[in-house]
């Protein structure tokens, strides 16, 4: 244990405990009443998507534009002791070759991925480009920009560099493995109970090492940034998911005030964590921007999206597990080791351990070692999905060992409380889901043993996990507008990745202020509109929709105000109901928008409303839930692994968009059968090279390797939130993993605990 | 390396005179020089799909092929398929079967549908068609399989497929 991490753990406990006085979140009375609330609707960005019609960050093409391409380092770790532009700067149509002789000061910053001092978006505090360090494989070290892709990418070829490499760490090791100050904001080490004294009084005992591989995002959108100056005023368009954070970034790097950048981001390509945080490239494109005095487009190609931006650290996890003879738990023991780098960044893979079940002695110890890589990002349920892997594979090996349903087990221990902090939940419905997702599924006609169910020289298995996912609210601010013709406008700096965000607030605030969706325009992706701190967390639901009512709060106030005399002059905001394009009380008193708008005689209304700070989330255990099954055939003759049937069950609280909804699920699902059966990105380690830095040979899952996926929802609002709502986004891969190696086990008799499950791993 | 080359390339209908470096790809001509971003590029590699677009009715992945190559072939993009009466199809049902979350596969899904169609109704068979002596029904096996070379991250799969059956009335 380190000091920050005992302090760490001092201050939650600490937390915890003031945290009980805290007041509980505000009832939502929108959170139970039907309305646009809860309907299905097509995507409001559809007809934009299917005709080619929005534009990315690398369609922008302003005047005058030139491109950037970046040169990766070729050693781990060391010095460039000589950079040779000249061939470049010589090849035609190239403008210049930044290195780190002649790039502008770019002011270090912290990391966004500590979370010790969340400004801005930057990935890592290294100074790229100012220094002749190198610190992995694969880092920029020269930018060289062109009047064309053709001629930048041919010239980046011929940078020469000469290195004095110095030996670097690069395999996950025990031996210098530490704890961690705090992993993603849970504390590194818990201790419940006695863990010996459980297992001792235990009847069935498993203990298993499980471990899953590093990962890529591989969002179909590389990252691309695009840098305009204009004097010192600062426009970039950026594939962020953090276009207020890049903002914070980019003023302090390159010493502006924060009114003079502009961050534009309205519509991702797929994010899933990986563009969280700012890489270095975004920088070095605005830096490159200023050597040239002109526009730059640098857009990473999809093998530098390898070299150049993070993805999920590879994590091993011990765990052992006891139970009595009924299958309660005696005792969970989880210790994980994770990879991280000069910026701490532990991914919490005991996260599952500590919150799914009812235990009385737990210890869960996450510990990390650091690497000569660059920094491992937040990827889709960030240490939950491959710590849930090891628990979900580990309560299945229990189940065997107990010779009980791994349902029946897991309803066993189904608790009443936080297991670790005794916290009450602000609403957890995992026992109907279990239920639910079982039924879908027709688990109960599941064969009760191993290599039971065959057809042909395939071998049928079925297998299931929990899924689990805490639930963070954030802060965001929007504003709301009124115009005369009694249509509204948000302005939001939060984006569209393919989540379905805008049409999920169009659908709440419609049934908010109650008026059709058709009266709603949302703006989205622009940083000026207001600090907010939305970069992920499947935050983006609860933290909008909070600061979207505190809005229409304020304008009915705002309204009332300027209807001093109409109808509505005395009334207070608590007598008003927003209903027919219009507010009303109870009685039928009341006005329309354009009414009120126009006897005022204004054209419009603006306000401002900020997110609640999420007390409830400090006071009681806030989590999403969720239960997968899944059917696997084997091939006994070669090892393939097909997904041939799924069903989850979630609980998210209320869904606010049911039809984006289950597509997030089913994207989450997905996702984790890539995980399961495909996905690793290998890493040499005796050169830090990434060796399959393709999407020829890296494998995530195609048309053919997914099946039909049934999701439903248990649909219940959690009353703290708003909305009733809680963030799904990351939810559905949490488990996946585990329920497709139980479901292998079920089918084949093999137990493989170490991912991903490829034809080798099930050969005899 | 500075020689141009000079091209006649039709585009939705649309004939355009252009001198070209010879290592620009047709998607590259497609959203640098024409201003047709529409198109996406996801690999540059034709690993991922996002880049097809429809040369002579054929589906291609832009990214592999050579501009140049094109010179008085019939490009067909995204751009035009609105006006194009099986791409309205696909385009309506990829918005009522949620065919898509980001959008950025999704040119490349639906001109790669419009392809693979038109290549199922000249009986061409896929990897998994059973029977080579007859059309195979276009089931959910045959459309994944021929579908199987353009990626989406967001997993809209089953979307897709559902819009893909929808359209070609299986």
């Amino acid at each position: 244990m380190t000091f920050t991490s005992r302090a760490f753990g001092l201050g939650t406990k600490v937390l915890g405990k003031v945290a009980r006085l805290l007041p509980d979140g505000r009832h939502d009375p929108l959170s139970t009443r039907p309305g646009e609330i809860g309907r299905d609707v097509n995507r409001l960005d559809g007809p934009a998507k299917v005709s080619g019609g929005i534009a990315y960050t690398a369609d922008h093409v302003p005047a005058g534009l030139a491109y950037a391409v970046a040169v990766p380092s070729t050693i781990a770790k060391g010095r460039v002791t000589a950079i040779d532009t000249s061939r470049a700067l010589a090849a035609p149509g190239v403008l210049l070759v930044m290195t780190h002789e002649n790039a502008p000061p770019m002011r270090p910053t912290g990391a966004y991925a500590t979370l010790r001092a969340p400004v801005g978006a930057a990935a890592m505090s290294l100074p790229i480009l100012n220094t002749d360090r190198v610190f992995w494989h694969g880092q920029p070290i020269a930018v060289v920009v062109a009047e064309s892709q053709e001629q930048a990418e041919h010239a980046a070829r011929l940078v020469q560099a000469r290195y004095a490499p110095e030996p670097a760490v690069l395999a996950m090791s025990d031996e210098a493995a530490y704890t961690p100050a705090h992993s993603v904001l849970e504390e590194s080490r818990t201790v419940v109970g006695n863990v010996r004294a459980g297992l001792a009084r235990a009847t069935a005992t498993v203990q298993a090492v499980y471990s899953t591989p590093a990962e890529h995002h591989n969002a179909l959108e590389p990252h691309a940034t695009v840098a305009t100056w204009n004097g010192d005023d600062l426009t970039v368009y950026d594939t962020s998911q953090y276009p207020y954070g890049v903002k914070e970034m980019l003023a302090k790097k390159f010493g502006l005030p924060r009114d003079r950048v502009h961050v534009l981001a309205p519509y991702i390509g797929g994010g899933f964590g990986g563009k969280t945080c700012a890489w270095p490239h975004v920088a070095l494109a605005v830096a490159a921007a200023w050597l040239a005095g002109r526009p730059v487009k640098l857009a990473l190609s999809r093998t530098q999206t390898y070299l150049m931006t993070g993805g999920r650290a590879p994590t091993r996890s011990r765990v052992r597990l006891g139970a009595d003879e009924q299958g309660r738990l005696t005792a969970i023991v989880h210790h994980a080791l994770a990879t991280c780098t000069a910026d701490e960044f532990a991914e919490a893979a005991i996260a599952a351990s500590r919150h799914l079940y009812a235990c009385p002695n737990i210890s869960a110890h996450q510990k990390v070692t650091r690497v000569d890589r660059i920094q491992n990002a937040f990827f889709r349920g960030p240490g939950v999905a491959p710590g849930s892997f090891a628990m979900e594979s580990a309560m299945d090996e229990l189940a065997w060992e107990l010779g009980m349903d791994p349902l029946e087990l897991r309803l066993r221990n189904e608790p009443d409380r936080d297991p670790v902090s005794g916290n009450r939940f602000t609403s957890r419905h995992l026992r109907e889901a279990y239920l639910l997702g079982a039924e879908t599924f027709g688990w109960h006609e599941r064969a009760p043993l191993p290599r039971a169910t065959r057809d042909g020289h395939w071998l049928v298995g079925h297998g299931m996990a929990a899924a689990i996912n805490p639930d963070a609210m954030l802060i965001a601010a929007v504003r709301l507008r009124l115009d005369a013709d009694g249509t509204f406008t948000i302005h939001s700096s939060t984006n569209e990745l393919g989540a379905g965000t805008s049409t999920a607030q169009t659908q709440a605030a419609a049934q908010r202020l109650g008026v059709p969706m058709g009266k709603i325009r949302f703006l989205q992706g622009d940083s000026d509109v207001a600090r907010t701190r939305i970069p992920g967390a499947s935050a983006a639901t609860t933290t909008l929709a909070s600061a979207i009512w505190n809005a229409c709060d304020q304008l009915v106030r705002e309204l009332l105000k300027l209807a001093k005399d109409t109808p509505l002059a005395g009334l207070l905001p608590g007598e008003m109901e927003a209903r027919d394009e219009g507010l009303f009380t109870r009685d039928g008193r009341g006005m329309t928008y354009r009414q009120i708008l126009e006897l005022a005689g204004r054209d419009h209304v603006e306000v401002t409303g900020k997110s609640a700070p999420p007390y409830q989330t400090l006071k009681r255990t806030t989590s999403t839930y969720g239960a997968h099954f899944a059917e696997v055939w084997v091939d006994e003759d070669t090892g393939e692994v097909r997904v041939t049937r799924w069903a989850g069950a979630f609980d998210g609280g209320r869904i606010v968009s049911p039809k984006q909804a289950a597509g997030q699920m089913r994207g989450g699902i997905i996702q984790g059968i890539g995980m399961a059966l495909m996905e690793e990105t290998l890493l040499d380690e005796r050169s830090g090279r990434i060796v399959n830095a393709s999407l020829a040979e890296q494998h995530i899952p195609t048309h053919a390797d997914v099946p039909d996926i049934d999701v439903r929802f248990v649909d219940r609002p959690d009353r703290q939130t708003p909305l009733g709502a809680k963030g799904i986004g990351e939810l559905g891969i949490v488990g996946v993993a585990a329920a497709i190696a139980n479901a292998v086990y079920h089918a084949a008799g093999t137990r493989v605990r170490a991912l991903p499950i490829t034809p080798d791993k099930l050969l005899p | 390396m500075n020689s141009h080359i000079p091209i006649h390339l039709d585009v939705n209908g649309r004939v355009h005179d252009l001198s070209l470096d010879p290592r620009t790809s047709l998607l590259d001509c497609l959203r640098e020089h024409l201003g047709l971003t529409g198109t996406k590029k996801g690999c540059d590699q034709g690993a991922c799909g996002a880049c097809t677009v429809l040369l002579d009715g054929d589906r291609v992945n832009s990214c592999l092929t050579p501009a140049v190559q094109c010179d008085g072939t019939e490009i067909v993009t995204i751009e035009a398929l609105a006006d194009h009466e099986l791409g309205s199809q696909v385009q309506q049902a990829f918005r009522t079967h949620d065919g898509f979350q980001c959008g950025y596969c999704t040119s490349g899904q639906i001109c790669s549908i419009i392809g693979m169609l038109a290549e199922h109704r000249d009986g061409r068979p896929s990897a998994v068609t059973e029977d080579l002596t007859r059309p195979a029904p276009l089931t959910r096996a045959e459309i994944r399989e021929r579908m199987a070379g353009n990626l989406c991250r967001c997993g809209a799969y089953n979307g897709i497929v559902a819009a893909v059956r929808e359209v070609a009335g299986a």
